[in-house]
């Protein structure tokens, strides 16, 4: 007994006096240059990240910031250096005889030197910024950590068993799992022994999201195909700015400098490093969420707050980890949203963090970066609007200043951003903004939002893409017996759901929807007339919170807005910045006030955490998509089914394969054709930017000449999907329409591809060429 | 020093708990993904022509022996087997030259459900 206390007492001591940075330092090195096993990989990366993190905080004033601000600041300049470390590189190194700056050893050595200059720094400056960011942390802490990272790894499991067709079980475990996470979060007692609140919601968060993301085999979602082909050039080139390509995509580091880097120093596959990674930073911008909200709020209230705002809002959990770019995107959003309204940093390093975080959400992702700096321009507005003391305002003129200049360059310059942005531009012209489309009372047309993925008939389509054969595919050759193919609806199976349960949830779900948008807009406006009556310092996150209410209700409302840019997107921008103004409603001295008063009873305070509990369980049950099981007639969710609509959806690793050979024998000259789900498979080898590629197999604008893709859903369900951003159907794939008269190029037990209609047979009507 | 002895506990903790990860993955069966047979011509294109014999390609999924059947016109043209390795690409040539201009050539192979297609000229 003796013996064992000595020896934890002298390894503690010994941990005590080393120098935790020269130990990431090493750690990060050593891991990088044997990437062996997947937690070596992650050492490699996090480390430098905490590393590089820790030594840009040095130069911050963090005395007073929280355990949860110092890690997420850490955390989030140390991303932003590594992607102006590997930008720098990428751009320079090429002109000086290193070809491929962004591939293994160039990068290895790099950083290896980088990590070298460090560890001299260190050990002659005696510093230890590691430990600085860390200061306060407990062994416990650490504890829980281990812990808690056991339900993301399960659901990583339960979706590997899922998609080998072996249970559900264990999915739907991991998703119950994460609902009781969320829970624990709200309810939990503030004892030593519980865990962290945050990590609970954190491991609530990467369970749900890392359920959706491998679902399929392959990469599940829309944009994340395209993003993994702009991953592959920067890979393959090693360099950036990337050459012969354009596209804004291009010109985002989060899809280019970021994968590829990750790639090159851990060895990860590009697939893990677009389907694990980004969800880690979504749990990263949640936590600099809560260290904003804990700034004023009680643990168990901030809790509520983000298990509401955050865990519990489905575009937070389901669509977003699809979206890689956004991801990175929101964690600087967070630290920007941080800086500007805690009340716990010092003013110059609450002014250099929200430049920082304007810079990385312009290299990030440049249309989350636009309305950053939309909402930054009316932040500081309003701050010298109420006269803001000048020793405290954080968005200042000069501060503003850089963070625009910065995102409208990037965006100009780099990203080349302006045929996007003249697209979004060209289609209000065009179209007007059509606000509030739809029919039936304008209450409803609210609830609905633009709704951008409505499920229409398939003669719906049919019609739709009749004009579309007299306008745009006006080109196309096609046989004359293609008119007389119908499209026939093929409705996927919904939940059966349970009788008086469903409704009920479906009803509580909407209206913990509705109730926090209502929240947020009334917390909004309040905040404004606050800052110019009483307290001018909460005027920077009054403009911001503003300017979202604007965005956010006009991608909401406006048909034109919300297919260009999709509602649930800017909807979660706008609640990381509605999450923290709610906060500091709450904690306003009025607010504050009467709500102590009225939770004065430890009775009225229980019903408040078991209202607050209930309501984060059903946001939870929503975001995860298990409300859909318990709902009626809702699609059943991919994440804990194999029928349904969202796994008609899912790509397969054959799919893929059988892509990649349309890739390598297709000619960029021929046309290819596949429905809006197959040609998700084949955006992951650029056909996204190929002029001769259609998202469509109504036979009515197949041309003869076109190769036609059939994934899974189209060869074993017999499905397809065809229409657009805002309508679309699914119907019987034409596969015997197709099999009469073309040949077949490519056959395996899941894909096939069809080929041109032989001359013989092709008798069809139309002009020539595309 | 302490500083190097506690970067090597460290990694060694990360290479076990790697290793952990690896064997309960495949425990589990979810290591890898399982491969799927396929196959396509080597040149593909509407049709094909009697004057030169075309190549098809083969990708079996396991190391057992695949077979395969070609059809001119709906009768029986040929017949052979392949053995390969999993995953590995098989070239097959098959002569057209007896072949019927203006009919469709069928491959048939095992394990796939349909079969390749080609028109004939």
């Amino acid at each position: 007994m003796t013996s064992a206390g000595t020896v934890t007492t002298s390894a503690r001591r010994a941990a005590g006096r080393a120098n935790a940075s020269i130990v990431v330092a090493f750690v990060a090195a050593v891991a990088m240059l044997v990437p062996v096993g997947p937690l070596a990989q992650f050492a490699s990366i996090a480390g430098l990240l905490v590393l590089v993190g820790a030594v840009a905080c040095a130069r911050l004033d963090l005395a007073s910031a929280s355990l949860a601000q110092r890690v997420a600041i850490c955390l989030g300049l140390g991303f932003l250096a590594f992607l102006v470390v590997g930008a720098l590189l990428g751009a320079v190194l090429p002109h000086v005889g290193v070809a491929r700056p962004l591939s293994r050893w160039p990068l290895v050595v790099e950083w290896c030197v980088i990590d070298a200059a460090i560890v001299v720094w260190l050990a002659r400056s005696g510093r230890d910024p590691v430990r600085s960011i860390l200061r306060g942390i407990r062994p416990r802490d650490a504890a829980w950590v281990g812990v808690l990272a056991v339900p993301p790894l399960l659901a990583l499991v339960g979706v590997e068993l899922l998609n080998a067709n072996r249970g559900v079980g264990l999915a739907d475990v991991v998703g119950v799992l994460a609902v009781v996470m969320a829970l624990a979060a709200v309810a939990l007692p503030t004892r030593p022994w519980c865990p962290p609140r945050i990590l609970l919601l954190g491991s609530a968060l990467v369970s749900g999201a890392w359920q959706g993301t491998f679902r399929g085999g392959w990469l599940a979602g829309f944009d994340i195909q395209h993003e993994f082909y702009i991953g592959t050039l920067a890979v393959n080139q090693g360099r950036f700015p990337l050459q012969h390509y354009v596209d804004p995509y291009g010109g985002m580091l989060s899809l280019t400098v970021w994968p590829a880097s990750l790639h090159s120093l851990s060895e990860i596959t590009l697939r893990t490093a677009f389907g694990l990674v980004p969800s880690i930073f979504l749990a990263l911008a949640l936590l600099a969420t809560w260290g904003t909200l804990r700034d004023r709020l009680q643990p168990r209230l901030a809790a509520a707050l983000c298990g509401l705002f955050v865990v519990g809002a489905s575009p937070y959990v389901q669509q977003l980890p699809q979206i890689t770019r956004q991801c990175y995107a929101l964690t600087f959003l967070s630290l920007l949203v941080l800086a500007i309204s805690s009340t716990r940093l010092a003013p110059s390093t609450a002014r250099a963090l929200a430049v920082a975080s304007g810079v990385g959400l312009a290299f990030t992702h440049y249309s989350s970066a636009y309305l950053a700096a939309g909402a930054v321009v009316v932040g500081c507005a309003l701050t010298y609007l109420a006269k803001a003391p000048a020793a405290s305002r954080v968005l200042t003129l000069r501060v503003s200043v850089v963070i625009v200049a910065v995102v409208a360059l990037w965006g100009g310059i780099v990203a080349r951003t302006g045929s996007s942005i003249s697209q979004i531009t060209s289609a209000i012209r065009n179209d007007g903004l059509q606000l509030l489309p739809g029919t039936g009372s304008v209450v409803s047309r609210w609830l609905s939002g633009a709704g951008v993925s409505q499920l229409v008939n398939a003669s719906v389509i049919r019609n739709a893409d009749a004009v579309l054969r007299r306008t745009r595919y006006h080109w196309m050759q096609v046989v004359p017996q293609a008119g007389h193919v119908p499209l026939v609806n093929s409705p996927a199976p919904v939940s059966h759901g349970v009788s008086v349960l469903g409704p009920l949830l479906l009803a509580a779900g909407d209206t913990v929807s509705q109730l926090l948008l209502l929240a947020a807009v009334v917390s909004a406006l309040w905040l404004v007339w606050h800052s110019l009556r009483r307290d001018p310092a909460a005027s920077g996150v009054a403009g911001i919170a503003l300017f979202f209410v604007g965005v956010a209700g006009l991608s909401r409302f406006s048909q034109t807005v919300g297919v260009e840019f999709g509602p649930s997107r800017v909807e979660i921008l706008a609640y990381l910045v509605f999450v923290v103004a709610t906060g500091v409603v709450l904690s306003a001295e009025p607010i504050a006030g009467r709500t102590s008063r009225q939770l004065r009873t430890v009775p009225r305070q229980q019903l408040a955490i078991a209202v607050g509990a209930v309501l984060v369980v059903v946001a939870v049950l929503t975001s995860t998509g298990l409300a859909a099981l318990i709902e009626r007639h809702q699609q059943l969710p991919a994440a804990y089914s194999s029928t349904g609509e969202q796994a008609q959806r899912l790509i397969t690793p054959a799919d893929v394969a059988a892509a990649k050979w349309v890739a390598i024998h297709g000619s960029i000259r021929l046309v290819v054709q596949a429905d809006r789900i197959g040609a998700l498979a084949l955006d992951d080898f650029g056909f996204n930017d190929r002029n001769g590629f259609f998202a469509t197999v109504d036979p009515i604008i197949v041309n003869n000449g076109s190769w036609i893709f059939a994934y899974r859903a189209n060869v074993v369900l017999g499905t397809a999907r065809g229409g657009n951003n805002a309508k679309t159907a699914v119907f019987k794939f034409p596969a015997t329409y197709f099999a009469s008269d073309r040949p077949l190029l490519y056959t395996s037990a899941t894909d096939r591809v069809y080929g041109p209609i032989p001359t013989v047979f092709a008798r069809g009507t139309g002009h020539q060429g595309p | 020093m302490v500083s190097v002895v506690l970067s090597a506990a460290l990694l060694v903790v990360s290479l076990a708990a790697g290793a952990l990860v690896h064997w309960v993955q495949s425990e589990a069966g979810t290591s890898t993904t399982p491969l799927q047979e396929s196959a396509y011509f080597l040149t593909p294109g509407a049709s094909v022509t009697i004057l030169a014999p075309i190549q098809f390609v083969i990708v079996p999924s396991s190391d057992q022996p695949v077979t395969w059947t070609a059809y001119d016109d709906g009768k029986t043209y040929q017949r052979g087997a392949v053995h390969g390795t999993a995953g590995a690409e098989i070239v097959v040539g098959l002569p057209t030259f007896t072949m019927k201009p203006g009919s469709w050539l069928t491959i048939g192979i095992s394990g796939i459900h349909d079969p390749l297609k080609a028109w004939i000229v």
